[in-house]
C-alpha cells in the first residue's frame, strides 16, 4: 500500500478530476443532473406561459389553507372576518384553554361598560400578547396585570403587527374607554407591516391565510391606508385572479409569488430560491430597514395621538422572540435590533416597556420562558410581563408601588440614552 | 440525524469531500470521528457505552486469538459476550424482566413490589452489540485474525451509515475493507447516490405517505373503524414497514458505497416469497443470517433429529423476538413465526418423503402457497405493531368483525405509493426471472427516471418526517 504523503494529494486529486470530468466517470450521475437541469428550466420557463396563475395560487397554498380560507369566508373560524382590521376574534367562544367573551376579548373575568374597577387597561397585539392555547385566561399577561386596583381586558390576536392594532384601537376598542392601552409588538419582525395577504408573508401559518389592510408612507410622510373587504376578496380564492391583480398591485410581499411560479417547482431551483428567501429574511432581521421604520413609528405616532384624544394613555409593550431573549453564541455577535430600535422608539417620546427586560430580570432560562416554537410564552413569562406592565401602570398613575415594583420599573421602563435590554 | 433529513445530506457532502481526500489511514480516523459525531447527533451520553464496548472487544478478541488452550479461549469469549450481552440486556432489557418478573411472582402468590429504573435506550445498541459480538464469535471460531489496529475496529463497530439501524455487518465482511486502500470511483458515487435515492424515495414518500394517512389513524383507534379498514390498514402497515426498513437500508447501503465501502443487502423482495423459509431468507437477511450463525447453528441447527431441530428453531426464533424488543408481543411474534417454519418444515417434509418436490415448482402450488405466506405474514405484523395483547386481539377480532363503521378516506397518493412497491416488487421478480431486461434499459431513460423520482420527492414528500421503526429496536 502507497501511503507516502503524496498520494494524500494524489487522492484528493482524483477525486475533483473525476467529479469535473463526470460525463466520463460517472455517465450515469452527469446525465441525471443534465435531465434535471433541463426539467428545471422547462419547469421555470415554459410552464408559466402555459399555466394560470391562479392554478399556481391553488398549489402555493396547501390544502389546509384552502379549507381554512373557506371556513374563514363562511364564518366557521375562530377568527372572524373584519374590514378595519383583516380579522379579529370571534366572540363568546369556549374552545379548551381559548375563551372569548363576549366582547371578543381573553379576560381572567367578565368586564362590560358598567363595572369597572379604578383602572381599565387594554391589552392589544398579536398571538404573543393573547398566550394563544398555550395557557388559560389566568395564566396571560393581561391576567398578571391585574390587581385590586386594575383591570385588564386582552385583545391580543392572532398575527396582528402594529399596523391591525391601530385599527383595532381606532374600529373596536376605543368604545371601552379605556386608562391605558398596551399595544403589544416585536421590534424586530416588521414583515406583517410589509405584506398584506398572510400566504405571502408567513407561509407557514397554513391555518390564517388570510387578507389584512395595509399602510404605506405617503409622500408628505403620513400613512395611507390600503383597505380590504377580506370576506369578498377571499371568496374566490384560489380560482378568482382578481385577488392575485389586487395583490399584484398592493401588496410588496408578491414577489413571493412570482418567484415560486418561477422557481418553486423543481428541487434545486426551488432549494436556491428558499435559501435565498430564507438568507433575505435574515438580513432584513438584522439590517437597518429606514422605510418600514418611519411607518412603524409614524402608526405609534398616530395611535398615541387616537388614544390621546380619548384621554387613553398608550404604553408600547417592545415583546421578544426567544433567539433575541437568549442571544447567546453566534448570535451575540449580530446587532442588538431590538435593543437599538426600543432606545429609538423611546427617543422619539413613545413610552416603552421592555419586555424582554421584564424576562431577563426573573433569572429563568429560555425553555422556562418560551414554549417550544421559541415565540410564545409561558405562563411565568407572562407573569413576568404582566408584573412589569403593572408596575409601570401604577407608577405612571401614581400608585402606591412597592419597592419590587419600583425595582421593575427601572429596569422595564426604557429610559432614552440606554440601548434597551 | 435521521438520513430522510437536509442536515444528513449536509452532513454527508462534508464528509464525502473531506474523506476523499485523506489517505486510508487518516480516511479511517475521520470515518471513527465522524461516526461519533453522527451518534453524538442522537445522543451524546452513550458515546462512553459504544466506547466501552469496542474497547472490550477489541481486548477480547486479541486475548481468544493469544491464547494457547482451548479452555482460555472460550472463557475470553464468554467473557466478551457477557460483557457485549450484558450491556444490551441492562439497557434494553431490565425493565421488562423486572416486570415480567413480578407478574409471575405476584400471580403464584408471592408479594414483589415493582423495581423498574429509570433506562433510556441507547440509540443502535442493538446493532453495533451484534456487530461486535460476531467479531469475537469469529476470531474463536477461527474465521477472522484479529485487526491490529483499535481505530479500525472502532471504525468498524461505529460506521455511521448502519451505525443505528443496521444491515448487520460481520467483522469478516468489513474490517478488510477499513485496511486496504480506497480509491474513489465515478461508479461508486453513481451507484451509491441512486441507491440512496431509493432509498429515499420509498422511505420519504412510500413509507411516510402510507403511515400518516393510512396506518397511523386507523391502528391509533380500530375500534372505530369497519373491517374493510382494518384490513387495509393492515396491508399498509405490511407495506410501510417494508417500505421503511428497506428503504433505511438502501440509504445505508448508499451512503456505503458513496465512500468506497460495500456493505451487505438486507432485502431481496421479500412480498415474493412463497414460503416462510423463503421469507426469512429475503426479510432483514442480515439479522436472520445472524441469528442462524451465531444462535441456530451454535445450538446444533438441523444436525440432530427433527424434534431436536424444531426446538433450535424456538429458540432462535424467541431471540429473534426478543432482540425485537422487550415486550411479550415480541416475543409471542417471534414464536409465531418459529411456529410458521416448523409448519413450513414439515409440510415440506412431507411432501418430499411422498417423492413429489417437483409439484412445488408449479404455479398451482406456487400461488396458493403465496398466498398463505402473505397472509401469515401481515398477520404476525399484529402482534409486531401493538403494544399488548389485548390491543392485537381487538385489531384481529375487528378484521372479522369490527364494531366499528368507519372508513378513511385513502388520498390518491396512497395508491400511488402501494403502486411504487408493486412495481418494485414486480423488477425484483423479473431481476431473478430475466436479468437481461434491466440490462437492456438505455442510459437517458435511466436518468430520466431518477430525475422524476427527485421532482416528484420534491412535491410528494410528507411534510413531517416520521422516525424510522427500526430505530427502536
Amino acid at each position: 500500500m502507497n501511503e507516502n504523503p503524496r498520494s494524500e494529494v494524489d487522492q484528493g486529486v482524483s477525486m475533483w478530476k473525476q467529479l469535473f470530468n463526470l460525463k466520463r466517470s460517472s455517465p450515469l450521475l452527469f446525465q441525471t443532473l443534465v435531465t434535471l437541469l433541463v426539467i428545471e428550466v422547462a419547469a421555470s420557463v415554459m410552464l408559466p406561459l402555459v399555466i394560470p396563475e391562479t392554478k399556481y395560487l391553488d398549489w402555493y397554498l396547501s390544502e389546509q389553507a384552502e379549507t381554512a380560507t373557506e371556513r374563514f369566508v363562511s364564518g366557521e373560524h375562530l377568527l372572524v372576518p373584519d374590514r378595519a382590521t383583516g380579522w379579529r376574534n370571534r366572540p363568546s367562544v369556549a374552545v379548551e384553554n381559548w375563551v372569548i367573551d363576549s366582547l371578543g376579548s381573553r379576560s381572567s373575568g367578565t368586564y362590560g361598560s358598567e363595572s369597572r374597577k379604578r383602572v381599565r387597561i387594554l391589552f392589544s397585539g398579536s398571538s404573543a400578547v393573547n398566550g394563544a392555547r398555550m395557557v388559560t385566561n389566568q395564566e396571560t399577561m393581561s391576567a398578571f396585570a391585574e390587581d385590586e386596583d386594575i383591570e385588564a381586558l386582552n385583545f391580543g390576536t392572532m398575527m396582528y403587527s402594529l399596523d391591525q392594532v391601530f385599527l383595532s384601537y381606532e374600529a373596536h376598542l376605543r368604545e371601552l374607554g379605556a386608562d391605558v392601552f398596551v399595544a403589544g409588538f416585536n421590534p424586530e419582525g416588521l414583515s406583517g407591516l410589509r405584506g398584506q395577504y398572510v400566504p405571502l408573508y408567513s407561509r407557514g401559518e397554513e391555518n390564517m391565510p388570510f387578507l389584512k389592510p395595509r399602510f404605506r408612507l405617503g409622500s408628505d410622510g403620513t400613512p395611507e391606508l390600503i383597505p380590504v373587504n377580506p370576506r369578498e376578496q377571499l371568496d374566490g380564492v384560489p380560482h378568482d385572479p382578481a385577488l392575485l391583480d389586487f395583490l399584484r398591485q398592493n401588496d410588496p410581499s408578491f414577489g413571493v409569488f412570482s418567484s415560486y411560479r418561477r422557481m418553486g417547482f423543481t428541487p434545486i431551483f426551488g432549494g436556491l430560491r428558499s435559501l435565498f428567501l430564507r438568507a433575505n429574511g435574515f438580513l432584513r432581521s438584522i439590517r437597518d430597514d429606514p422605510g418600514m421604520e418611519r411607518l412603524l413609528t409614524a402608526l405609534m405616532a398616530r395611535l398615541e395621538a387616537s388614544a390621546g384624544n380619548d384621554g387613553t394613555e398608550t404604553l408600547f409593550l417592545a415583546l421578544a422572540h426567544r433567539n433575541s431573549f437568549e442571544r447567546s453564541g453566534l448570535r451575540d455577535l449580530l446587532p442588538d435590533v431590538h435593543g437599538k430600535r426600543t432606545a429609538e422608539f423611546c427617543r422619539l417620546g413613545f413610552q416603552v416597556v421592555d419586555g424582554r427586560a421584564a424576562l431577563r430580570e426573573t433569572g429563568l432560562p429560555g425553555n422556562a420562558l418560551y414554549v417550544g416554537d421559541g415565540i410564545h410564552y409561558t405562563p411565568e413569562a407572562n407573569r413576568a410581563i404582566g408584573e412589569a406592565v403593572r408596575a409601570v401602570v401604577r407608577a405612571n398613575l401614581d400608585l402606591e408601588l412597592t419597592p419590587r415594583q419600583q425595582e421593575l420599573v427601572r429596569l422595564v421602563k426604557v429610559q432614552c440614552g440606554t440601548g434597551g435590554s | 440525524m435521521n438520513f430522510a433529513t437536509v442536515d444528513y445530506l449536509a452532513f454527508m457532502v462534508v464528509v464525502f469531500f473531506v474523506y476523499w481526500t485523506l489517505n486510508r489511514r487518516w480516511q479511517n480516523v475521520f470515518i471513527l470521528a465522524a461516526s461519533y459525531l453522527f451518534y453524538a447527533n442522537w445522543d451524546w451520553r452513550f458515546l462512553g457505552l459504544i466506547a466501552v464496548s469496542t474497547l472490550t472487544n477489541y481486548v477480547c478478541g486479541h486475548l481468544i486469538h493469544n491464547s494457547s488452550s482451548q479452555r482460555s479461549r472460550k472463557l475470553w469469549m464468554v467473557l466478551s459476550l457477557l460483557i457485549s450481552l450484558g450491556i444490551l440486556g441492562f439497557f434494553k432489557y431490565f425493565n421488562f424482566f423486572a416486570v415480567s418478573f413480578v407478574g409471575v411472582a405476584n400471580a403464584v402468590g408471592f408479594h414483589v413490589s415493582y423495581f423498574t429504573l429509570n433506562i433510556l435506550l441507547p440509540v443502535g445498541i442493538s446493532f453495533y452489540t451484534f456487530q461486535a459480538i460476531s467479531y469475537t464469535v469469529d476470531i474463536y471460531r477461527k474465521e477472522l485474525e484479529p485487526t491490529s489496529s483499535l481505530i479500525d475496529f472502532a471504525a468498524f463497530v461505529a460506521f455511521f451509515p448502519q451505525l443505528v439501524a443496521g444491515p448487520i455487518v460481520r467483522a469478516k465482511e468489513f474490517v478488510f475493507q477499513l485496511e486496504e486502500k480506497r480509491t474513489f470511483k465515478g461508479e461508486d458515487l453513481s451507484a451509491g447516490l441512486s441507491r440512496f435515492l431509493f432509498g429515499f424515495f420509498k422511505k420519504s414518500f412510500v413509507a411516510d405517505t402510507i403511515a400518516i394517512n393510512l396506518v397511523d389513524p386507523v391502528f391509533a383507534s380500530p375500534g372505530e373503524f369497519s373491517s374493510g379498514t382494518l384490513w387495509l390498514a393492515l396491508v399498509g402497515w405490511t407495506v410501510q414497514i417494508y417500505a421503511d426498513f428497506s428503504g433505511y437500508s438502501s440509504m445505508a447501503i448508499g451512503s456505503a458505497r458513496i465512500l468506497g465501502f460495500r456493505i451487505p443487502e438486507n432485502f431481496n423482495f421479500p412480498y415474493l416469497s412463497t414460503s416462510i423459509a423463503q421469507y426469512w431468507r429475503r426479510w432483514h437477511m442480515t439479522m436472520s443470517n445472524f441469528f442462524r450463525d451465531y444462535v441456530y447453528i451454535g445450538l446444533g441447527g438441523n444436525r440432530g433429529s427433527f424434534s431436536r431441530t424444531m426446538l433450535n428453531i424456538a429458540i432462535t426464533t424467541f431471540v429473534s423476538g426478543l432482540w425485537h424488543g422487550a415486550g411479550w408481543t415480541f416475543v409471542a411474534w417471534g414464536w409465531l413465526h418459529g411456529l410458521y417454519i416448523v409448519i413450513n418444515q414439515t409440510w415440506r417434509r412431507w411432501w418430499k418423503l411422498r417423492g413429489k418436490p417437483k409439484f412445488m415448482t408449479t404455479l398451482v402450488w406456487l400461488i396458493p402457497a403465496w398466498i398463505i405466506t402473505q397472509l401469515a405474514i401481515c398477520l404476525s405484523r399484529i402482534l409486531f405493531r401493538s403494544q399488548s395483547f389485548g390491543d392485537a386481539w381487538v385489531f384481529l377480532k375487528g378484521m372479522g368483525a369490527s364494531p366499528g363503521m368507519g372508513t378513511i378516506e385513502v388520498p390518491t397518493l396512497v395508491w400511488v405509493a402501494f403502486g411504487c412497491i408493486l412495481i418494485d416488487h414486480i423488477a425484483g421478480w423479473l431481476s431473478e426471472r430475466r436479468p437481461e431486461v434491466g440490462k437492456g434499459i438505455p442510459l437517458w431513460v435511466r436518468a430520466f427516471v431518477f430525475a422524476g423520482m427527485v421532482v416528484f420527492l420534491y412535491h410528494a414528500r410528507p411534510a413531517s418526517v416520521d422516525p424510522f421503526i427500526y430505530f427502536q429496536f
